[in-house]
């Protein structure tokens, strides 16, 4: 994987899916629950994160970590969009864990 | 800056991001392009709403002018945009101009509002890994945001940050005059900004090429506060017939052939205005400014009624304004006005030699970074094979670097010396000149090497040696019109009382000029003069003196 593949990730991937999962408050308002939303499922009119990254992402085994991260996001896309704290939480935690992985491996390379 | 709320402007290709923004910090106004009141959050009508910021260069630019209280400005560097609305680049891969589109947003945005501070929406790792240059590296008004660029609680605390590092300094941080470190530069950086933010004048003394005109622009404007527009006047350069009504303005029918015109100083209502080489404005003209810059209300040639003008005055000049008071050819009064006992003095290139690196360094970086001279730099690297890296140009002085990132020109040491000991009549002007002839002639040298095949250097391709003998010849080359053998001489007509003050006048200007033409060595303007040096090196001096000029120290 060369290093502007995982420049390009960390910009128009691992940014913006943690965009507002950085800034999330203990108690989301309904708004910001909205831009969570938006941020983990429709980063692309119609189109989640996940699948950003799968187009973006070469087969490197490097990045099964943060696959599995998405994978663990896209499980909970229900509870986050019926507002269910535990599962809003967990989610923004994974995508900051997203962002902070790729940029980790965008440094070291 | 304006007291109360500072604004912000974002310039970014999405939406979300505003919204991120005008959710957090609200401390803070937005120069948006909306016309209902009051801060985006609190506007219901506002949900959706793209108004919120500019999206591109041609509505940052809108949005500037609409708003020109801006206090800073958000920059994204990737902008997804289609091809007719990214900003002008000499880059041509157009996927590349989109992710780096920030950058060129940035070089226009700095042609127009040099002092406002940016803070870029990336990390300089990104940029390295683009081959981009660090634009922060040559410009102290950027910041790049870094990992914190999307934590809308540490942006908050950078613009914070960088608003209040701008309020402590206004004449540092403003723009991208260069200071350099000696003692003379440190004293007028610190005047120049205490002067700026009182309504008095400013009277800029120095030689010609010493950067005037750039510090009143660049650190004087930017660090009064005002929000009118800095508006500059050469006198100098100006018909004698012309300067009433190009300064004070004229309603159609007040001369033969005139028209309704907004005067200079109405022009620059609020804002500042700039009389370069006010020496050279007519006796009758003086007495007008005089009455205008006292009663802060002006006339339009032609019009009976006077009109208010808020200005802070600024006046240049490199002659000798308390002889030319002695002498009768400038208005006491208006000296007094324009208070000459705070004067700064901007030093001659001579007397900061200390700064050589430095403004070479800093001539290079600027020269490459964009225009004419930026795509000479892709064309030799396209031809060296190197890629990316012709985004950046850098200096080394001596030997050069073991692993350049940049494009490097080597400065041998000794074109150093013979620098050093240049007496560069032209100052910081002239170094500029002969910096650009230096690399342009190194590049295009390297590029032909490049081209058949010969190596450049034995060095990696990314090395560019200026060769000695090319600055030797740039300095030995004359540097004003009465620098060279046989050379010519430009001097300024202009209509006096008595045929003896024209002859005076003219002498003066020629006296000047050799002056400054030969570093202020008399024994070479005694050759120049009567083809003798020893002795007669002491007439010359006696007529300069009788002509009421002054030799400055260097």
């Amino acid at each position: 994987m060369t290093a502007k593949e995982l420049a390009r990730l960390v910009h128009d991937v691992g940014k913006y899916v943690a965009r507002t999962a950085r800034n999330l408050p203990p108690a989301p308002t309904p708004e910001m629950l909205d831009m969570l939303v938006r941020d983990l499922y429709e980063l692309r009119p119609g189109r989640r994160a996940s699948a950003l990254f799968a187009e973006l992402a070469p087969p490197d085994p490097s990045l099964a970590g943060v696959r599995a991260l998405f994978a663990e996001v896209d499980g909970l896309e229900p509870s986050v969009r019926a507002g269910d704290a535990a599962a809003v939480a967990r989610a923004a935690e994974l995508a900051r864990q997203i962002e902070r992985t790729l940029r980790a491996l965008a440094e070291g390379a | 800056m304006k007291p109360g709320r500072p604004r912000l402007l974002l310039v970014d290709d999405g939406e979300r991001y505003a919204e991120l923004l005008h959710r957090f910090l609200r401390d803070y106004d937005f120069a948006t392009r909306c016309d209902l009141p009051g801060p985006c959050w609190e506007c219901s009508r506002r949900s959706g709403c793209t108004l919120t910021h500019a999206h591109d260069l041609a509505e940052a630019e809108a949005a500037l002018a609409r708003h020109p209280d801006v206090d800073a400005v958000l920059l994204d560097v990737a902008f997804e945009l289609p091809e007719s609305r990214l900003a002008p680049s000499n880059e041509r891969d157009p996927e590349r101009r989109r992710r780096l589109q920030g950058l060129d947003i940035l070089t226009a945005l700095r042609r127009r509002r040099p002092e406002l501070p940016v803070v870029l929406m990336t990390s300089k790792e990104e940029l390295a890994l683009e081959d981009a240059a660090d634009p922060a590296a040559g410009d102290e008004l950027v910041t790049v945001a870094g990992a914190d660029a999307f934590d809308a609680r540490a942006i908050g605390l950078l613009i914070e940050r960088v608003l209040r590092s701008r309020r402590a300094a206004p004449a540092a941080m403003a723009g991208d005059f260069l200071w350099g470190s000696a003692p003379a530069m440190a004293r007028l950086k610190r005047d120049a900004a205490a002067l700026a933010r009182t309504s008095l004048p400013i009277l800029l003394l120095g030689e010609t090429g010493t950067g005037k005109s750039a510090l009143a622009e660049r650190v004087i404007h930017p660090a009064s506060g005002r929000t009118g527009p800095f508006v500059a006047v050469d006198v100098a350069a100006l018909p004698a017939t012309l300067v009433a009504a190009e300064l004070f303005g004229s309603t159609r029918g007040a001369f033969s052939g005139a028209v309704d015109r907004v005067g200079r100083l109405e022009a620059a209502h609020k804002g500042t205005l700039l009389l370069d080489e006010i020496g050279n404005l007519p006796l009758e003209l003086q007495r007008m400014l005089l009455t205008a810059v006292e009663s802060g209300r002006v006339t339009r040639l032609g019009e009976s009624t006077a009109r208010p003008v808020d200005v802070k005055l600024v006046a240049a000049t490199n002659a000798d304004l308390p002889a030319m008071v002695a002498a009768g050819t400038f208005r006491g009064d208006l000296y007094a006005r324009l208070n000459p006992t705070a004067r700064l003095e901007v030093p001659p290139l001579r007397a900061r030699l200390g700064d050589l690196e430095e403004l070479i360094a800093a001539f290079v970086r600027n020269a490459f970074a964009a225009g004419v001279d930026r795509a000479l730099l892709a064309e030799y690297a396209a031809a060296a094979g190197i890629g990316g890296a012709a985004q950046r140009a850098e200096v080394a002085f001596g030997k050069p670097p073991a692993e350049p990132r940049a494009i490097t020109f080597v400065v041998p040491q000794a074109s150093l010396r013979a620098m050093r000991a240049h007496p560069w009549p032209g100052n910081v002007r002239e170094l500029q000149l002969a910096v650009a002839n230096a690399t342009v002639f190194a590049l295009a040298d390297a590029a032909e090497a490049a081209r058949t095949g010969r190596a450049a250097t034995a060095a990696a391709p990314r090395v560019v040696p200026i060769a000695a003998r090319t600055l030797a010849q740039l300095l030995a080359a004359p540097a004003t019109a009465a620098g060279g053998a046989g050379a010519t001489v430009t001097l300024g007509l202009r209509a006096r009382p008595s045929l003896n003050q024209v002859a005076r006048d003219l002498e003066r200007q020629l006296y000047q000029q050799l002056f400054d033409a030969h570093g202020g060595d008399f024994e070479a303007m005694a050759r120049r003069l009567l083809g003798v040096g020893g002795a007669a090196a002491r007439k010359v001096r006696l007529r300069f003196n009788q002509l009421g000029l002054r030799a400055r120290k260097s």
